[in-house]
């Protein structure tokens, strides 16, 4: 361990300590020097002084030669322990009394000396002039023993610089002990404070400052470089957060965009197929139209006639069915009334589900209108109705509101295929067995069904959320597993008043006419059904197999009065294009196209822009003359 | 320069007594060192005796008087010679009778003269001067101080009273080396 790795309170200790030291050692050395020097001269002057009180008196006893007395008077020096020697020399210089302690070998010299004291080893020793009104009368000489002085002094003083040096210390530890704290707390405290910050990973905590010293600053400057990490682990945390949200509304967009492709998928399957399927139904059907009619009144063949008929209408249902489902029905949107579709379908709920149900609805005349076919809202009330009565087998209660809601920026968070504005809301709610949300995530999956094979379609639910879709509504499902099931249509508030101009024409008449229709068609079979149930109608027929066919026929001149076009054909124009095509030539002509089903690009708004009429395939005789018989009686279509 | 020589002089004077002194050969009394002895010591008394102060002081010489027979040959005019009290010389008179002592500091008397002490002593009353005598003491006719030779050392004996009474002040020191009567100073 090196002085470097020792504790900062304990250097500044020793630090302390150590120059405690070296400044009392080093006093108490000058202090020694000093008394010293200072004990050789007091020590002589006191000799100097004594040899002159001593000569002073010996003057009688030498000028009247009393030894005695001169013997007396030196013994009295014996009180001074350290005149190890005296001696008195006469006049003549001749030892006249002596003195000495312990019987020294050579305790003074044969014959006085110069006047004064100078140390000899370790005696100072000297000779004093014995003199009375200056005459001379003698010399004395005192030998002192100031070695042994010195070392009483020394070992008295030691003695004393000792306790001094160890109280001395003493009090500069406990001095030191205070004041490194001054220094070292602060210190210890950032260093405690840097200590907790790396075991906490917590960069709030902030060094408390003592001053505004270098450790006052560094703590500042520790504090500042806190704050930075602190800001950039918040601006790093704060990304991460947000990366891990973008993160997360991709993952659902892309299974959104994948459940989405799934039904597009599916949807242009099944949208393909039902088109084919229409073709041929239309010819079955306008086929059986024609033996129906053509029969004699009493035939027997009326009967089955009718019934394949029935069976081919039902099965154009079922395609209807499938065209829902893949958005590609035509529909006819209108203002309705949600409060009269289902007083209109609870008769016919009450028959289908049986006594064990309880049906109760709530809904109000004066709600909100919805853009809708009334006939699609039916039939999905009747769908969630026959799923609700297999939910709840034992019986239970069935509810069906209408709600006015309104889907503002916050909502739209909760229903994101939505767009804003105003819905009218229709609920079917069952009290039943519910769905686990696993299930509810598949539910409006085309063909997925939790009932027995055969006993569903799977495609009750698909089409109900494909008809929404296609009206700008949407579906949306909440179930508790034993608690019941929740389904929410959304419909797009009407802007008009309902209208129910087409309830009525289907009592009036078969109208013919006798004017010049140009029929395109590029299935040769429902070319053949339609141009014969027209000319039936007194119509004339000219037929055109595309759009090209028909272009040719009338620039050589063919006379046309009105145009029935399918949409969908092969070739350069569709049935829309053509359309547009003519009416450059012959503003204002009447308009009436078909099709089995219309794509998302062609539908109500080319029809509308148009003014055109559309008649869904299969269409029977009755419908189409009617159809037909209204454009061309109808007011004069806006040139385009 | 004279002076250095007369000092040298005196020492080797006063070692030859000494010598003579250490030697304890010399047993009969009034020999010629022991004068020589007594002749130093009565101008030592110059040193360790002072006098009331006169009116014509200054630089007037001390005397040292003898009164009757002079045992000193020429011992004390050689101890004298030359030396000085402060300012005032020295100075050796010889009196052949009391009635011719005139102004005077120290007075040896003679044995010659002891038989007149009485006499000597009346004439002296009232009168500064400090009587020095070797005769055998006696009464209170005697001198102020007297040499007493014991051992072949002379000896003082110093009667304070009669010092204070002729006005005369003894150096302590001088008293501490001499044995004292008359001692009922306690007044």
């Amino acid at each position: 361990m090196t002085f470097n790795d020792v504790p900062i309170r304990r250097k500044l200790t020793a630090s302390m300590l150590l120059t405690a030291t070296v400044v009392v050692v080093l006093m108490q050395g000058a202090f020694f020097i000093y008394g010293l020097f200072e004990l050789q001269k007091n020590t002589a002057q006191r000799l100097s002084t004594l040899g002159e009180i001593t000569a002073t008196n010996l003057t009688a006893a030498l000028a009247f030669e009393n030894q005695r007395d001169a013997q007396e008077i030196l013994g009295a020096l014996k009180a001074e322990r350290h005149i190890v020697a005296a001696a008195i020399y006469d006049a003549d210089n001749r030892v006249f009394v002596q003195y000495s302690q312990d019987s020294l070998p050579n305790p003074f010299p044969s014959a006085p000396g110069a006047p004064g004291y100078r140390l000899n080893e370790s005696n100072l020793e000297g000779f004093e002039p014995i003199a009375e009104h200056d005459r001379r009368l003698g010399t004395l000489y005192l030998k002192f023993d100031i070695g042994s002085v010195e070392h009483a002094w020394l070992s008295g003083s030691l003695r004393i610089s000792l306790t001094v040096i160890a109280v001395m210390l003493l009090i500069a530890y406990f001095l030191s002990q205070m004041l490194q704290r001054q220094i070292s707390q602060p210190l210890l405290t950032l260093a405690g404070t840097v200590k907790d910050i790396s075991a906490h990973q917590d960069f709030s905590i902030r060094a408390e400052k003592h001053g505004k010293d270098e450790i006052g600053q560094l703590t500042d400057g520790f504090n500042e470089m806190l704050a930075g990490i602190q800001q950039r682990e918040d601006a790093l945390r704060t990304a991460n957060e947000a990366l891990l949200a973008e993160n997360e509304e991709r993952n659902r967009a892309q299974h959104q965009l994948a459940r989405a492709q799934k039904m597009e998928a599916v949807g242009q399957l099944t949208g393909g197929l039902a088109h084919d399927f229409n073709n041929i139904l239309g010819v079955i059907i306008g086929n059986l139209d024609m033996v129906g009619e053509n029969l004699p009144a009493d035939s027997l063949a009326h009967h089955p006639c009718n019934e394949a008929l029935e069976a081919a209408l039902s099965a154009a249902e079922l395609v209807k069915r499938l065209l829902a489902f893949s958005r590609r029905q035509p529909l006819r949107p209108k203002p309705t009334s949600l409060s009269e579709v289902i007083a209109n379908v609870q008769p016919l709920l009450a028959r289908t589900l049986g006594e064990q149900i309880r049906i109760t609805t709530a809904s109000s005349p004066s709600a909100w209108l919805a853009m809708a076919d009334p006939g699609q809202i039916e039939s999905a009330i009747l769908n969630l109705a026959i799923n609700a009565r297999d939910a709840m087998p034992t019986g239970g209660d069935l509810r069906i509101e209408q709600r006015d809601i309104t889907i503002d920026a916050d909502y739209a968070l909760a229903v994101d295929d939505l767009k804003l504005g105003d819905y009218a809301v229709l609920t079917v709610t069952d009290t039943g067995i519910g769905m686990p949300p696993d299930v509810v995530a598949r539910a409006f999956d085309p063909f997925f069904t939790t009932k027995a094979p055969g006993a569903g379609s799977g495609l009750g639910l698909s089409m109900v959320f494909g008809t929404m879709r296609q009206l700008g509504g949407t579906a949306r499902i909440y179930s508790e597993p034993g608690r019941g099931t929740t389904v929410m249509l959304y419909l797009p508030r009407a802007s008009g008043e309902e209208s129910d101009a087409a309830a009525t024409a289907a009592l009036a008449p078969i109208p013919g006419g006798s004017e010049y229709v140009l029929m395109v068609e590029d299935n040769a079979q429902i070319r053949a059904i339609g141009a014969g149930i027209l000319r039936s109608l007194g119509y004339h027929v000219v037929v055109a197999e595309n759009a090209d066919d028909a272009m040719r026929q009338v620039e050589h001149g063919q006379h046309f009065d009105v145009l029935f076009s399918d949409i969908v054909m092969a070739g350069r124009l569709n049935g829309i294009a053509l359309a547009r095509e003519l009416r450059k030539r012959k503003p204002g002509l009447p308009v009436l196209l078909t099709s089995g089903f219309t794509s998302p690009a062609t539908a109500h708004s080319d029809l509308t822009d148009l003014g055109a009429e559309l008649i869904t395939k299969p269409y029977r005789k009755a419908e189409l003359a009617g159809r037909l018989r209204a454009v061309l009686d109808g007011p004069p279509n806006a040139v385009t | 320069m004279c002076v250095v020589i007369r000092v040298f002089a005196h020492a080797v004077f006063c070692a030859l007594l000494a010598v003579s002194m250490s030697s304890a050969t010399a047993a009969q009394t009034g020999t010629a060192q022991e004068y020589q002895v007594k002749a130093v010591f009565l101008f030592n008394f110059t040193q360790f005796v002072g006098w009331p102060p006169t009116r014509a002081d200054g630089k007037t010489p001390i005397v040292i008087g003898i009164l009757g027979d002079d045992p000193f040959g020429s011992y004390l005019d050689d101890t004298v010679r030359g030396e000085k009290v402060g300012d005032r010389p020295l100075i050796v008179r010889r009196y052949r009778r009391i009635e011719d002592v005139d102004d005077c500091q120290i007075l040896f008397i003679s044995r010659s003269e002891a038989v007149r002490s009485e006499q000597i002593a009346a004439r002296l009353k009232d009168r500064s001067i400090l009587t020095v005598s070797d005769a055998d003491p006696s009464g209170v006719n005697a001198a102020i101080v007297q040499f007493v030779t014991k051992n072949d050392r002379v000896k003082l004996r110093i009667d304070v009273s009669s010092a204070r009474d002729a006005g005369l002040t003894i150096s302590s020191k001088l008293l501490r080396v001499a044995e004292i009567v008359g001692g009922g100073g306690g007044q």
